[in-house]
């Protein structure tokens, strides 16, 4: 029992690993991430399960906030005939895709069509989308792109299409989620990431729909437009017009989310050749034809057949006349 | 190896010190237990997967510091002592340490 | 774009939390090592009883603590592993890194004394209040012991 001379000299490494820490890092970080990946996935399928079922009056509840912006942006200054246009020919539409089910529901069951709300914005860009709360919004933009009444009522039948789909439902599912899971990754202590998403309005963007979304909305589209025309005439003029204009910054938007145009033409040209009547097209109403004309001339857009429509109506040189 | 907290063994001689071993670990469990003992807080009880990760550290501690005896060439490790800390929520430490020795049979 | 700001600062931080945090452990761990050699001669044991050589010697309590941060990096690879279980081995390190150190200041207190051992070494682990959160912030080890000083 005698005292040691020393110290003794003990070997690094058992109490803690010389490891790099990085490596531990890079193992972990990536098994968490797989395991979101995984979690996102579930949910936003479940997303997709669930949106069917869930009853329209909550999807209105949560798009209080939609209405209250889409009224407070002043976004309806469009002249009063071209909206009362719209919305004849809107309510028309909405009226003809009563007949088509969604899955084995009647579509008047599945959103009433009461609730239905009809925008004409005022901006140049064209564009077109619905939201929560079956609201339904069209630029003016847009109009300078389509020809003929029955390619506005593809625009249209479309946007009708997501909301009886209810695809806004599913996308603010998956928007949720992600924006959930991004609150827990970042740490962010803000609790209200919804809340926010729905106050700022920045909820028309965050309903970005998948491609698969949109196919099944142009599908659903086709078939309203032939129970209501009786033909698909028409069916192709806008995404037509969109792929003439091969400048991209203008039309990005609305077609980011979307399949390549292309594809989507290839699907309406398909159903349009086997639709084989032909019957001539309508004219667009006279108050939208005002604002198409002016349209297609201020966004200089080379599509021939769009001045032909209203021949010399380009006023006061470009006639930038964007609403106030 | 023979881990004892008492200084002299029975039939035993300390013929050498060697000095001071130490052990320690900090554990955690996974979240999902971490919840499940949140719940268990409600209705009281033990909180076996917490004392489960306890005793798996203190083995683990127990184990580094038979690795550091046994590197400098001990046989035992006498008066050893245990040291428990929570440093994070839902992790602990756990300190195992005594003294080195060799031991023969009288 | 908040969002992007927030993972830009997150990012950065961790690096940061990952460079200083490195070079400060691996410089701790060569002097830690350097003095270690230096002190060898100044046993420490954990037994109670002063072994017969050292029966004249005088006794004198002496301690040494020491309090180490917990970098960014290490923390947040401490809350992923958190999630999944198992050894926190960033947080390992660090208390390898402050328990060696405060043995080290303790053996620096019992050669200024003029001692030649130090018996009945204890240690003691703290989580120094200051971090309100649930995460590890800093924490304090305590050695303490009784010098045996040469009569």
């Amino acid at each position: 029992m005698s005292l040691p001379g020393g110290n003794p000299r003990i070997p690094e490494g058992i109490n803690a690993s010389e490891e790099n820490p990085l490596l531990e890092f890079a193992w972990l970080a990536g098994a968490l991430l797989l395991g979101l990946a995984a979690f996102v996935l579930v949910l936003s399928l479940s997303a997709r399960w669930l949106a069917p079922f869930i009853p329209f009056s909550w999807e209105q509840r949560a798009s209080a906030a939609v209405d209250v912006f889409l009224d407070s942006q002043d976004v309806q200054d469009a002249n009063a005939a071209a909206r009362a246009a719209l919305d004849e020919l809107s309510a028309a539409l909405l009226q003809s895709s009563l007949r088509l089910p969604v899955g084995d529901r009647p579509a008047a069951e599945v959103v009433p069509p009461q609730a239905f709300r009809f925008h004409l914005l005022s901006n140049p860009q064209p564009n077109a989308f619905a939201t929560l709360g079956a609201n339904v919004l069209v630029t003016e933009g847009l109009l300078g792109h389509v020809r003929s009444e029955n390619g506005l009522a593809m625009v249209i039948a479309h946007e009708i299409a997501h909301v009886q789909l209810r695809h806004p439902v599913e996308s603010l599912g998956r928007g949720m989620v992600l924006q959930l899971v991004f609150s827990v990754v970042t740490g962010s202590t803000d609790n209200s990431a919804l809340g926010g998403a729905l106050a700022s309005g920045g909820l028309l963007t965050l309903l970005s729909f998948s491609r698969d979304m949109e196919l099944a909305a142009d599908r659903r589209a086709l078939a309203l437009l032939g129970a209501h025309y009786g033909h698909l005439g028409g069916a192709d003029e806008f995404f037509e017009s969109m792929d003439a204009t091969e400048d991209g910054a203008q039309w990005l938007e609305f077609v980011s989310t979307h399949p390549a145009t292309e594809r989507r033409l290839a699907l309406i040209r398909q159903a349009m050749a086997a639709a084989t009547v032909q019957q001539p097209l309508r004219e667009l109403p006279a108050a939208l034809q005002n604002i198409a004309a002016d349209r297609a001339c201020s966004a200089e857009v080379a599509v021939d057949d769009a001045a032909q429509l209203s021949p010399g109506a380009c006023p006061g040189g470009g006639g930038n006349q964007s609403g106030p | 190896m023979l881990i004892s907290n008492i200084e002299v063994i029975p039939n035993k001689r300390v013929v050498e010190h060697l000095g001071l071993v130490q052990g320690s670990t900090v554990r955690a469990k996974h979240a999902g237990k971490d919840i499940m003992a949140g719940f268990k807080n409600i209705f009281g009880g033990e909180l076996g997967s917490y004392t489960e990760l306890l005793q798996e550290s203190r083995d683990e501690a127990v184990q580094r510091m038979q690795e550091q005896a046994q590197a400098i060439g001990a046989n035992a490790v006498i008066n050893v002592r245990f040291s428990t800390s929570a440093i994070a929520a839902g992790a602990s430490e756990i300190l195992a340490y005594g003294t080195a020795v060799v031991v023969q049979d009288t | 774009m908040d969002v992007i700001i927030q993972l830009g600062v997150f990012l950065l931080l961790l690096a940061l939390g990952y460079f200083f945090g490195r070079r400060a452990e691996q410089k701790h761990y060569r002097s830690i090592r350097e003095r270690e050699d230096r002190l060898r001669s100044l046993v420490v044991i954990s037994e109670r009883f002063p072994p017969p050589e050292l029966l004249r010697h005088g006794t004198q309590l002496v301690s040494g603590n020491v309090v180490v941060s917990v970098d960014y990096f290490k923390t947040v690879v401490a809350a992923l592993r958190n999630l999944v279980g198992g050894n926190i081995s960033s947080y390992e390190s660090l208390l390898d890194r402050a328990r060696r150190e405060a043995v080290l200041r303790m053996q620096e207190e019992a050669e200024s004394l003029g001692a030649d051992a130090v018996i009945n070494i204890k240690f003691e682990t703290s989580r120094v209040s200051g971090n309100a959160g649930q995460a590890l912030g800093s924490v304090e080890v305590l050695a303490y012991g009784t010098a045996m000083i040469r009569p």
